[in-house]
């Protein structure tokens, strides 16, 4: 090549400035894995490599996508060294109508634009795809700067001369469009002829005056990864490796490379090697430009955001205590006010302030949970309600100096009603200014299996097998379960697999929507993230997720929805709590607190609908922790997680409470952080705190020690922190046993852990809803119907748990029902005080047309209203008058609401099917010729309860076969009470749920259910692979096996199961009509 | 039952590797076809055998068991007696169709609606499967007992029903046809009526075939391999003959020998007399008769004959009817060229594939493998006269799949397998400059490359190679690699 292209005069830098230094390269294009399913490294993977080889900076150009370059640029700012590392933001354009175009972003303007640009495409194509034509970028304008890439204009390696005049007229458009913004990028691979092939692209860019570049076109940071590269290939192109012809990786040499490497393989230009670094540079932007602006229509006009928040939290507080700020919250509360203005949060705490006030003027129940319960200015701003007297908090797991990341506040609102705070943000701010959070999915084990598997050309069968057999790839279990799909893990192909697993692990696969992450912005949000469509219809989403945005400090709100809060609700408004000129919250703040009787009734484990206490697992915690204050409530929602599980932290726990193990600490220090828990710690605040005091790790460290354990990608962070903190922990003078230990306790909280503030945000929901539950139990379960789904029972176990209970409970019928469950007799009585008494004193529960399977709402609705015309008279008059179809009347009729009408199940059926379209032709009426159905048995009845509304009032099929299950020796739930520890016992139940919990070591819990009550199944592995088939597919089970009975918690430990499904379905379906 | 439960069930460890399930994807066209064959087999009962109706054809109706394709209606009337009587018949029937290893149940009725309800209950009711004859006039008796399934109704019908209580036929019959119709409709009543024979319904018998076939039976047991031979060939012609008469082409020859040899085996002696049997496959249908004879000479002499030959029996299989080459109007004796040559290589692969076995023949193909030795690969030509399945040979000739190399960059000829050369200078990062080929020692005076090859890590032969295109001083051009890792060099083309 000659001087030709210095003709051009060119703005910025010249690469001269340079040449005294030293030559360099920059890679100008490059993919991360967030082109999903196209490159093979992760972004910081890329970077540090980069950084090693000697690359001052480095450009990221995803695949239309900006969603691999906040990671990249994360992962520079850590890199330690004298110079600033610098990202080069910018994207490889795909068009419709042309060939590939890579851009890169000089500044904040371009950065705009180039956002814009992609979502237009993104917004115009379905999920996850992007359509952009050749115009689109011509009418973009902005100051881009752009690479066509020549090798991708010959991917065959030939070139005809047709295809050159093609070439030559596109290239031209180019240097149009772009003038001296454009460059010709010319990358080398090591085909049969490089040589030939420089010259022909330095020829094509002299001729249409482009400056050329040479570059990797680089898809993975090292040669190792081309295995991978072909897999991600075969996955993208839905093959095995062996049938992917061209779109496999003939070298591996498409990774990063050095200056001398790019110099050797284009032939010694290293004119066009350098001329890289000149791009660079003129790329002036970087994403921290992006810092955050806040909304700015926060505060009323004449105050500052600052004075604000101050005199808003103290009104609060002033509201929170009536009797005067208590001196230490006081203090709390400057302390906070003083980080928030150093660190200029306030536009965030009013943001989310502004949205809670929202949320409360409609009447709808809201609650912050997570961390933001750890701060003071949160509760007197009513975002949180805990009181920071009733437990420690600690602000600095919320907001950290250290950290210097946007605080997260969570709020959770009524599930249905969270629609409405999603529509008022989108109205206050704009759809412009709004937008919801992405998700990035990634490859976890076993869609990672499935994907790398198939791409092996495995059989489906086998993959499936395999995937199933799996939790973790990193431990022996994987190379065993791998040994028994059949596959030698020490042949090629099991070696291989593995390896490329745990390689692909944590590889990003697609873009979904966070469950309530909205990101809310002072200028346009397109012009900050490209936004791209999400698969529900009108949703979209940003490229970028909320550690992207965590890490360029950008706000978003969590809007999480949660069905108690609905459940709470409309129990509160049932009971009529709500007085006049009350708000909700009023209410629910009005509950009295530590009732003596709630807490014997947790203590029972009598909490089925209870909010969170509710599960299996904390049912059997509940009667050995027999909690008797809120705290004790707060450590059962703490306690009852995999992290303190697997951390071996619950039994420590338990008998420390017991008295059967003496509590002691190391010192004084540790006496400090762990007393409140008996010496074992059970909130994550604790381990942050040991950190802090027995390893003299700042409050920040902690929080990235705890974020560390998180990100469990990552082995190298977590050794550094292992070291640092042993090494902490033996130089204060503990002994190293005692440090490995507080270590492994610590990992243990990194994904599973509760922070102390949200378990004690949801201690409040577990107490109001106890309360609830034990003073107007009709009213409770009504209101849990009438939010289903929730929770983790049934309607069928909810109602059965209500009758136990001496409720009466009514079943659904035409002329008495409404959509949702009603209370019928004396709903609203005020008498708190009154237990929840016998059979027929109190309200009774009226079940609605909601749990008939399968009915519309509109179609009840419009049931209920012609109702106000008078009660209907019959199943002809309902159809008549309402208008409803054959498949409404029928659902109607199985599910036996004309019970008012005298008109059973049957008859009912047999009018509902009529055809009454023809009925003046035909002359008859209804029961003209009248016919006798056989009457039904009662376990008929049950069944076809179950069949049409999931539950049955008259009774429980079991009792059907009851005689029969006592013959083989079973006893009901309510007699297993009664047998002793270690005795023999059998028991008979429909079985409710089947659970595997991964801390349990492969024993699987299964709950049956009989008409007495639940009796929970321990199953060990051996015994389930004995019975698999009855164990895993059977609708009701008989159990024989030991009793375990501790402190009032019962289960049996089966070692034998036999099927019972046939003879429920024997009854069910009889067959003694046949000969 | 889901499959995925249905696997985990069947292999609670997983010691084998399909868990004892083999899945099968269903397919109502294939059982259908499946059921004609069994069709044929019924015709030695009664000529009148008719398949299920197609679903949707004649009455619009919703989902009608009757349809589906499971079982065969055959009218047995008047063929009785050639059994002993309709049990007899239906005995024999039952236990022709176990002989060749399927589990039937066979039921003889006054109408098609009963019979197929009564072969129909033992599913429902778990009765073991022997051949029930009702006695003439007792159909609706029958029926009386059965199950309302046996109606053929539409499910959701059968579904209500059975909610009402209404579980066997005779309390559906005890409901006011009125309110019934009014309920399910006139199709309702109809496939009732249908089920109890009220209804006259014809079957839509399988037209008997008229095979193309020749044979001629001996005597006395022929031996002599010229006469038979004789024989054989006018037997061919006679059928390439009645293939013309009926404008029908053929797929394949099959030829019968009937003998009277004993065969004999390790226990003494085995029966005397059997049948042997081959087929002749073609890769496109025809019937010349010369060039039939030549392919049944070729794989007739693949065999030992039998000594004792007492019958010989050519039938042509897979009539199609001929495809008329389509007219071309210009250049007409270039495509006429090319349609002979083409012509002329079929006849060639029907030879060798016929002399040689089907899998000996076969065909290269260019791959989109990366590496050399695996860009061309051999496939056989498997014609579905050759080895039984449809569709046709591919003989178009190999399709160059857009290569990401140009012809110039890869020699006419590869050495079969590279053969390693010694080395004896090096430029830096560079290919040889002087190398020893044949006894003598090449001076590379041009090259270009390196081309760099790394692939394959998925199978046992990867490579990792840099192949160079070099020019020696006496102007011959060599394709030489080395292998990465190690200073190994090898010659794999030369350029011509």
């Amino acid at each position: 090549m000659s001087e030709g292209s210095s003709a051009t005069p060119r703005c910025g830098p010249s690469p001269r400035c340079r040449r005294g230094g030293v030559p360099g390269y920059v890679e100008l294009c490059c993919r991360t894995n967030y082109s999903f399913l196209e490159a093979a490294s992760h972004p910081d993977e890329l970077v540090v490599r980069a950084a090693r080889i000697g690359h001052a900076s480095l450009a990221i150009t995803d695949a239309n996508s900006l969603g691999g370059v906040v990671r990249a640029h994360v992962a520079a700012r850590g890199l330690c060294g004298e110079q600033e590392w610098k990202i080069v933001c910018g994207a490889r354009l795909r068009f419709e109508d042309s060939p590939p175009v890579v851009v890169w972003v000089p500044d904040r303007e371009s950065y705009a634009t180039l956002c814009r640009l992609l979502t237009l495409g993104r917004r115009r194509a379905e999920k996850g795809k992007c359509r952009l034509w050749w115009r689109d970028l011509e009418e973009a304008g902005g100051g881009l700067l752009a690479g066509v890439l020549l090798h991708r204009l010959f991917p065959g390696g030939v070139i005809t001369d047709e295809a050159r005049g093609d070439v030559m007229s596109f290239l031209e458009q180019f240097a149009g469009l772009f003038g001296d913004r454009g460059y010709a990028l010319a990358g080398l691979f090591r085909g049969p002829d490089d040589a030939g092939a420089w010259r022909r692209m330095a020829g094509w860019a002299q001729a249409a005056g482009l400056p050329l570049v040479a570059t990797a076109d680089v898809i993975y940071h090292d040669r190792s990864r081309q295995r991978l590269a072909d897999v991600l290939s075969a996955i993208r192109e839905g093959c095995p490796v062996d049938r992917l012809g061209c779109h496999r990786q003939v070298n591996a040499e498409r990774s990063l490379k050095g200056f001398e490497e790019m110099v050797e393989l284009v032939g010694g230009d290293r004119r066009a090697v350098v001329r890289s670094l000149e791009v660079a540079e003129r790329c002036r932007f970087s994403l921290d430009e992006l810092k955050y602006e806040y909304p700015e229509e926060l505060c009323p006009e004449g105050t500052t955001l600052r004075g604000y928040l101050r005199s808003l939290t103290w009104e609060g507080a002033a509201r929170r205590y009536p009797s005067g700020v208590p001196s230490a919250v006081g203090r709390l509360i400057a302390h906070e006010l003083e980080l928030i203005a150093r660190l200029e949060y306030e536009p965030y705490f009013l943001t989310v302030w502004d949205l809670v006030r929202f949320a409360r003027s409609r009447g709808i129940l809201c609650q912050g949970r997570g961390s933001a319960a750890n701060s003071v200015v949160c509760f007197c701003l009513g975002i949180t309600s805990v009181d920071p007297e009733r437990i420690d908090v600690l602000f600095e797991r919320f907001v950290s100096q250290e950290r210097d990341e946007a605080p997260d506040i969570d709020v959770d609102f009524e599930h249905e009603r969270r629609e409405e705070v999603l529509q008022y943000l989108y109205e206050k701010y704009g759809r412009e200014r709004a937008g919801m959070t992405g998700v990035v999915i990634s490859y976890r084990p076993r869609s990672a299996l499935r994907d790398v598997g198939k791409a092996l050309g495995l059989s489906l069968d086998r993959v499936d097998r395999l995937a199933k057999s799996v939790d973790g790839v990193h431990d022996d279990c994987f190379v065993k379960g791998v040994r028994e799909a059949g596959l030698d893990p020490e042949s090629r192909l099991g070696r291989q697999l593995i390896e490329l697993v745990r390689e692909i692990l944590g590889f990003p696969r697609h873009l979904s929507q966070h469950v309530g992450g909205m990101v809310i912005t002072r200028g346009r949000l397109s012009e900050l993230v490209p936004i791209e469509n999400a698969a529900m219809a009108g949703r979209t989403v940003i490229q970028w997720d909320k550690d992207d945005l965590d890490a360029l400090g950008i706000l978003k709100v969590d809007c999480l929805s949660l069905g108690m809060l609905t459940a709470i609700h409309r129990c509160l408004e049932m009971i009529g709590a709500r007085g006049p000129g009350q708000t909700i919250d009023d209410a629910m703040a009005a509950v009295p607190p530590e009732d003596p009787a709630v807490y014997e009734m947790i203590g029972c484990a009598d909490t089925v609908g209870v909010f969170q206490i509710e599960s299996r697992a904390q049912m059997s915690m509940l009667p050995r922790l027999k909690p008797r204050c809120f705290y004790d409530l707060v450590i059962e929602v703490a306690i009852v997680r995999p992290g303190p599980i697997q951390g071996d932290m619950v039994h420590p726990y338990l008998r420390r409470r017991a008295g059967r193990e003496p509590t002691s600490y190391p010192d004084d220090a540790i006496r400090g952080v762990l007393e409140k828990t008996l010496g074992v710690p059970i909130f994550q605040e604790q381990a942050m705190r040991l950190a802090v005091v027995a390893a003299g790790f700042t409050p920040g460290q902690a929080d990235q020690l705890r974020r560390a354990m998180g990100a469990w990608r990552r082995p190298g962070v977590i050794d550094r922190f292992h070291r640092q903190l042993v090494k902490g922990m033996t130089d204060r003078g503990y002994d190293n046993e005692f440090a490995e230990r507080v270590f492994r306790q610590i990992r243990g909280f990194g994904e599973y852990g509760f922070p102390e503030s949200h378990a004690a945000s949801f201690a409040l929901l577990v107490y109001v809803s106890a309360w609830l539950k034990r003073y107007h139990p009709a009213q409770f379960t009504a209101a849990l119907l009438n939010s289903q789904p929730m929770g983790f029972y049934a309607p069928a176990q909810l109602v059965a748990d209500a009758c136990r209970h001496g409720v009466e409970v009514l079943g659904v019928d035409i002329n008495r029902s409404d959509w949702d469950c009603t209370i019928e007799g004396n709903a609203t009585s005020r008498e708190w005080s009154v237990p929840g008494g016998q059979v027929g004193d109190g309200p009774a529960l009226r079940l609605g047309l909601r749990t008939v399977r399968g009915l519309a709402e509109s179609v009840a609705q419009r049931v209920v209203a012609e109702r106000k015309q008078g009660e209907y008279g019959s199943v002809g008059d309902l159809s008549r008058r309402v208008g409803l179809g054959e498949g409404e009347m029928v659902r109607l009729a199985r599910a036996d609401v004309f019970g008012s009408l005298e008109t059973g199940r049957r008859e009912a059926v047999w009018d509902a099917v009529a055809d009454r379209s023809e009925q003046p032709l035909w002359g008859g009426a209804i029961g003209e010729h009248p016919v006798q159905w056989p009457e039904m048995s009662e376990f008929e009845e049950v069944v076809a309860d179950y069949r049409a509304q999931g539950l049955s009032l008259r009774g429980h099929p079991f009792e059907a076969v009851r005689e029969g299950v006592d013959r083989l020796g079973a006893v009901t739930a309510d007699e297993l009470r009664g047998v002793p520890q270690g005795r023999w016992a059998v028991v008979a139940g429909l079985v409710l749920l089947r659970q595997r919990p991964s801390s349990a070591r492969g024993v699987t819990f299964v709950t049956l259910e009989d008409e007495t009550g639940l009796v929970n199944l321990i199953i060990k592995q051996r015994v389930w692979k004995a019975y698999r088939q009855a164990a895993r597919s059977a609708t009701a089970l008989m159990a024989f096996g030991t009793v375990q009975n501790q402190e009032g918690v019962i289960h049996l430990l089966v070692s034998r199961v036999a099927d019972l499904s046939e003879m429920l379905r024997g009854v069910a379906v009889p067959s003694r009509d046949f000969r | 039952m889901p499959l995925a439960e249905a696997r985990a069930v069947l292999s609670p460890s997983s010691e084998e590797e399909s868990g004892g399930l083999e899945v099968i994807e269903a397919n109502s066209g294939r059982d259908r076809e499946s059921l004609a064959i069994q069709c044929r087999c019924a015709w030695r009962f009664t000529p009148r055998v008719a398949l299920p109706p197609v679903p949707g054809v004649g009455r619009p109706a919703g989902s009608d068991p009757r349809t589906r394709p499971e079982s065969l209606l055959a009218n047995i009337t008047g063929c009785g007696h050639l059994f002993g009587d309709d049990h007899g018949l239906a005995m024999a029937m039952q236990e022709d169709w176990s002989q060749r290893g399927f589990r039937v149940r066979v039921a003889v009725a006054g109408s098609p609606g009963t019979a197929w309800a009564i072969a129909h209950a033992a599913h429902w009711t778990g009765q073991p499967a022997a051949p029930l004859v009702v006695t003439p006039g007792r159909d609706e008796q029958w029926m009386r007992r059965l199950p309302i399934e046996a109606l053929a109704l539409e499910t959701r019908v059968v579904r209500t029903l059975r909610e009402l209580g209404v579980l066997r036929v005779d309390r559906l019959l005890e409901l006011p046809a009125s309110e019934v119709k009014r309920r399910f409709g006139d199709e309702t009543l109809w496939r009732i009526d249908r089920a109890l024979g009220q209804i006259d319904e014809p079957l839509d018998c399988l037209p008997m075939p008229d095979p193309v076939v020749a044979w001629k039976a001996f005597e006395h047991p022929v031996s002599r391999m010229d006469w038979l031979e004789e024989v054989l060939q006018g037997l061919v012609v006679e059928v390439a003959e009645g293939l013309k008469r009926r404008g029908r082409v053929a797929w394949r020859l099959v030829c019968r020998v009937c003998h009277e040899d004993s065969e004999v085996g390790p226990g003494g002696p085995g029966r005397a007399g059997g049948r042997m049997e081959w087929a002749t496959g073609l890769v496109e249908p025809g019937r010349e008769a010369a060039h039939l004879w030549g392919l049944v000479q070729l794989r007739m002499q693949r065999h030992r004959w039998p000594r004792q030959v007492t019958r010989l029996e050519v039938q042509a299989e897979g009539l199609v009817v001929p495809e008329r080459p389509q007219e071309t109007l210009f250049d007409a004796d270039a495509e006429a060229a090319c349609q002979r040559v083409k012509r002329g290589l079929v006849r060639l692969v029907e030879r060798l594939a016929n002399r040689l076995g089907r899998h000996a023949v076969a065909w290269p193909v260019l791959s989109d493998d990366v590496v050399p030795e695996a860009v061309v690969q051999l496939r056989p030509v498997a014609g579905p006269g050759v080895d039984g399945t449809s569709g046709r040979a591919d003989l178009s000739g190999p399709e160059a799949n857009g290569g990401r190399v140009g012809p110039a960059s890869r020699p006419l000829r590869l050495i079969d397998g590279p053969r390693a050369i010694e080395v004896m200078a090096v430029a830096p990062q560079g290919p040889p400059v002087r190398f020893g080929w044949e006894g003598r020692t090449c001076h590379v005076s041009r090259y270009w490359g390196p081309e760099r090859i790394e692939t394959g890590w998925w199978t046992d032969r990867q490579v990792a190679r840099d192949y160079y295109r070099v020019e020696i001083d006496t102007g011959e051009w060599y394709w030489v690699f080395r292998r990465h890792g190690e200073e190994d060099w090898f010659v794999h083309g030369v350029f011509e």
